[in-house]
């Protein structure tokens, strides 16, 4: 069972004017490259302030294949019934975890409002992911300090510091037991650096896919081979995109 | 004739990355001629040892590698003299790399180095992307300032400032964008439409960048034959002022 830990759901709002894509065309692409299962993060909450509509659509579009489409939802840092929706998203619509990203959404990683929010998800057992690798909201040790104000939440780095801060995405993961890495839209070199010196046992990887659907989403198909291309010992790059994402996503007792 | 615009050698990440790794990555992509840059540490303090070594390498290969002179801004006349030094004895380009160097593209201090390169006659590849010193819209200010140098926008702004990279090179005439860990319908082609198909070029920025694949997405740009072989090599070609292999179009 392979896992892809990071695509994005199409727009319905035609945000970055990028055209809508149904869920069997993405599917289809998947059977293409072996990929079993997809952490589907939203889009379009990322950019409106009451996010609980793109979070219904989320799990509309995937709701065509709920064994292999997993639903992320997400939630307006600044609403004070945010820890509410992360309920009704877990509980009512039977969502997985939750995606922020502080400087599309306009926070800081700390910012108090999100305390509620990180507690819900903690109660709920649902890791958080978080666009990382960009200054000045977003720096992997910036994010990675919501685990470790927070115990027990899964913070995960959703793409392992980007091109420049790989070195803080693996500091990060090293000095906190709640950090996982999710190699998303990383160079080669990176990658490595991360399988290198990284806990193995919290590294995942993430196409991106989504963002850029144009000639059938050969960006994804780019993006796998060159994990495939690192050449990895098989336990590694089975840890990375099986036995790690199935503990990570492993539906907790508590729901 | 397929040009890799920028390459390191050298030791990066505590990894010694080795001519042989290197000539091998180009076997196997299918690349010509490399552009190498300093690693890290010589590229923010030990120049000379830099220049020397790789020059010592161009001599092994001097038709496979092609050498980037670099020199920190903050050292005054001396960085000047160690690139006329290593242009003279022939580095075909000079790097900056404003983090790694610590400066801002826009402070006074680079001007020096610019004025050599305007009297050398050779481009500039300037490290962007990493903000606070290297955003795309500085490195076209420096640009803007020195119109006779082409300056090229190393890996086009990317991660985070890459949508600054098209509106950068559509006002800079002598900016040139790059093509290094993007894909073609999204960023390659986005630099294409601001840059025309003269002003992008082919990198790889190995061994951060895998070069084949690197050039196998660089390959599927959406253009035509002669830009295509414009972006893979003729444009470099063009700034470095070498003549085109026999039998190649340049």
């Amino acid at each position: 069972m392979i896992y892809d830990c990071h695509v994005h759901v199409p727009s319905n709002q035609g945000t970055w004017q990028l055209p809508y894509f149904p869920a069997q065309e993405y599917l289809a692409r998947m059977d293409d490259l072996d990929v079993d299962v997809s952490v589907m993060l939203p889009f379009d909450g990322l950019y409106h302030q009451d996010p609980s509509a793109s979070n219904d659509e989320v799990v509309g579009w995937c709701s065509a294949a709920p064994d292999r489409l997993v639903p992320f939802g997400t939630v307006s840092p600044r609403d004070p019934r945010a820890a509410d929706e992360v309920t009704r998203c877990v509980r009512t619509l039977g969502m997985r975890g939750f995606k922020f990203h502080p400087w599309m959404q306009a926070f800081h990683p700390l910012e108090p409002g999100m305390d509620p929010v990180y507690e819900r998800c903690r109660e709920l057992g649902v890791p958080v992911i978080f666009h990382d690798g960009t200054p000045p909201l977003s720096t992997p040790l910036q994010v990675a300090q919501v685990a470790a104000r927070w115990p027990g939440l899964v913070v995960i780095l959703g793409h392992g510091g980007l091109n420049d801060l790989y070195g803080e995405a693996i500091e990060a993961a090293r000095k906190f037991e709640d950090v996982w890495i999710c190699m998303a839209s990383l160079h080669a070199h990176a990658m490595r650096q991360i399988v290198d010196r990284a806990p193995r046992e919290r590294i995942v990887f993430g196409s991106d896919g989504g963002i850029a659907p144009g000639d059938r989403h050969t960006y994804v198909d780019y993006r796998w081979q060159m994990l495939r291309d690192l050449g990895l010992a098989p336990e590694v790059y089975h840890a990375i995109v099986e036995d790690n994402p199935r503990r990570l996503l492993a539906v907790p007792d508590v729901v | 004739m397929i040009v890799d615009g920028h390459v390191t050698l050298g030791r990066v990440d505590g990894v010694e990355v080795e001519v042989g790794t290197l000539l091998n990555q180009m076997d196997r992509a299918g690349v010509d001629l490399a552009v190498v840059s300093p690693d890290p540490r010589e590229t923010a303090v030990a120049h000379r040892e830099g220049h020397d070594r790789l020059l010592e390498l161009r001599e092994q290969y001097p038709e496979r590698l092609a050498v980037y002179a670099t020199a920190n801004p903050w050292l005054g006349a001396s960085a000047v003299d160690e690139l006329d030094r290593a242009l003279s004895a022939g580095a075909v380009a000079i790097k900056l790399h404003p983090y790694l160097q610590g400066f801002q593209p826009i402070e006074p201090i680079v001007e020096p180095i610019m004025e050599l390169a305007a009297a050398r006659g050779v481009p500039v590849y300037v490290h962007s992307g990493t903000p606070v010193q290297a955003t795309p819209f500085q490195v076209a200010a420096l640009a803007d300032r020195f119109p006779g140098v082409p300056v090229i926008l190393g890996r086009g702004g990317k991660t985070d400032f890459k949508a600054d990279a098209a509106p950068a090179l559509k006002a800079s005439p002598n900016l040139y964008g790059d093509t290094a860990h993007d894909f073609p319908l999204t960023g390659m082609a986005t630099q294409l439409a601001a840059a025309g198909p003269r002003r992008l070029l082919f990198t790889s920025d190995f061994p951060y960048g895998d070069m084949c694949h690197e050039l196998r997405r660089a390959r599927a740009l959406p253009a035509g034959d002669a830009a295509l072989r414009d972006v893979l090599g003729g444009n470099l070609l063009r700034l470095l002022k070498a003549e085109p292999m026999p039998g190649e179009p340049g």
